[in-house]
């Protein structure tokens, strides 16, 4: 299935419980470096879980845990298992590893600052920091809706709108790997094939890993299909 | 049957409702028709000039001008070491503290909110009485000690509504700044602490009032009747709580009645002021934010 590729993110054994009750388990993946890679099933089989853990977001979920082995290789050849990753090192890993919710999650301020935010925290000069916005809100076609009002609050935003903004926020962290939990799911049809279309042309820089029940041309351009079964 | 119980539950809602507003107006009116008529620049700086009573230049004998400004001074000072010091408590609780700990510390918080004021009054005479004798024996009962005994009055509002903000702050929220990449004190000063400033501000809001209409803390630690205006921290000082009560006692004629409720409407009057600015920062925020 990954036809021989470098892999990125190696899974073994995987096993998630909430309040001690299993909800994932068994399993076995390999996400090849570069790749497309969609996660399917029905809802509630733990997809959305899944992503939490390749970023290990899931430390903040109350009354979660997970085991197995959960290896992440970085483009610079370090290889890190992210069972044992220190605290110290989430920040790095997290800016590698991006995630976008299904929900689109908006920091308090302007469309500006959400976009900005990641290339803020990195103290990122003010040119720079115009200049990655306005290309990664031109990559998921927000640009000329927002143009002119940059500094209007982000919450002011259609459903699709805020979608968007979310994912032009993941792209200017420039991540190795960029998760996304149903990133279509408040877009009409056709936004939400230039997203599809965006998010096949970016398995050509980093790994993408879609959780996706609405899009049957993700599933059929994906590298990788890996369905996961109800617990 | 159930039809019947939700019209009863409503009209009791809508009547409770009413009655409180009703409470608010009558209790307004009645102070504005009682002391709209002593409202004057007399009342508040007596004989003397208004200028020269506002640049210090000479003092307020007989108006009200030493009381307001003691007011204004003590709230201030309370709320400003209180604020720094409830604000990063309810930090501490809402953010770092282990669960045993935080339900001890909340316990003692709600315990500090519910002691009579005059048991924090009395306490701030002793810890008066204890540094004067052993440490500083100059110490005696003055603004700085009203000050200090207020702030521990409106510390537990202060802790606890900051707690509870933070814990409101929802999680998807908490992490989306993560998952972009921020540590966690970045998170809490660049995400949290924004979303959650408008409802801290109301925390604020009510420690102000609280610290302005308090009689007994102060009566016990650095009020009093006739002092004028307070040269240093040191200092004696007058407040216009404690002067409504002094007179109510002891009031000789229709003149000081009047000036009384003259004094409670400045009391209001600075309250409200003090409402409004606080709640324009809560707007202001809101709307630089996104939140609220």
């Amino acid at each position: 299935m990954s036809g021989g590729r470098e892999t990125k993110i190696a899974i073994q054994g995987l096993e998630v419980s909430y309040h001690g009750r299993r909800v994932l388990g068994g399993i076995d993946l390999h996400i090849p470096r570069r790749s497309l890679v969609c996660l399917v099933g029905p809802s509630g089989c733990g997809k959305s879980t899944l992503l939490m853990i390749l970023n290990r977001l899931l430390d903040t979920v109350p009354h979660a845990s997970w085991r197995g082995r959960v290896t992440l290789h970085l483009d610079d050849g370090r290889c890190w298992d992210l069972a044992t990753l220190p605290a110290r090192q989430l920040v790095e890993l997290r800016r590698k590893v991006a995630l976008v919710f299904q929900q689109p999650s908006l920091l308090p301020g302007s469309i500006q600052d959400n976009v900005a935010f990641p290339l803020r925290l990195r103290k990122a000069p003010a040119e720079q920091v115009r200049t990655k916005t306005r290309q990664a809100l031109e990559l998921v076609g927000l640009w000329d809706e927002v143009k002119g009002r940059l500094d209007q609050r982000a919450e002011e935003l259609s459903g699709g709108q805020q979608q968007r903004l979310c994912l032009a926020r993941a792209l200017v962290m420039e991540p190795e790997v960029l998760l996304l939990d149903e990133p279509t799911s408040f877009l009409d049809r056709a936004l939400a094939r230039r997203v599809e279309s965006l998010l096949l042309e970016q398995r050509r820089r980093r790994t993408v890993v879609v959780v996706s029940h609405y899009s049957d041309r993700l599933q059929d351009s994906a590298d990788l299909v890996f369905e996961l079964n109800a617990p | 049957m159930s039809g019947w119980r939700e019209r009863v539950a409503a009209a009791l809602a809508w009547f409770c409702g009413w009655l409180v507003l009703a409470a608010v107006l009558v209790l307004l009116g009645f102070l504005l028709y009682r002391g709209w008529g002593s409202l004057s620049l007399r009342l508040i700086f007596g004989q003397t000039d208004p200028w020269a009573a506002l640049t210090l230049s000479q003092r307020v004998l007989e108006g009200l001008f030493p009381a307001l400004a003691g007011t204004v001074l003590v709230v201030l000072l309370s709320v400003g070491w209180a604020l720094p010091v409830g604000i990063a408590a309810g930090i501490y609780l809402a953010e770092f503290a282990g669960r045993r700990f935080k339900a001890l510390i909340g316990l003692c918080f709600d315990l500090l909110a519910a002691i009579p004021s005059i048991v924090i009054g009395l306490f701030g005479l002793t810890v008066t009485i204890f540094l004067h004798r052993i440490f500083w024996p100059s110490l005696g009962p003055c603004l700085l000690v009203s000050a200090f005994a207020l702030g521990i009055l409106v510390l537990p509002y202060l802790v606890r509504t900051t707690q509870l903000a933070l814990e409101g702050c929802p999680l998807l929220l908490r992490q989306t700044g993560l998952t972009l990449g921020a540590s966690g004190l970045q998170n809490l000063w660049q995400v949290v602490l924004p979303q959650s400033l408008p409802r801290i501000l109301g925390g604020v809001i009510l420690s102000l009032g609280r610290a302005a209409e308090d009689t007994a803390v102060i009566m016990l630690t650095g009020v009093v009747a006739t002092a004028g205006l307070p040269e240093s921290l040191l200092d004696r000082f007058e407040a216009l709580p404690f002067y409504i009560y002094y007179l109510s006692a002891q009031y000789s004629g229709p003149e000081e009645l009047r000036s009384i409720f003259g004094a409670a409407l400045l009391l209001l009057l600075i309250c409200s002021f003090l409402f409004v600015a606080a709640h324009l920062c809560r707007r202001l925020l809101a709307r630089r934010w996104g939140v609220g």
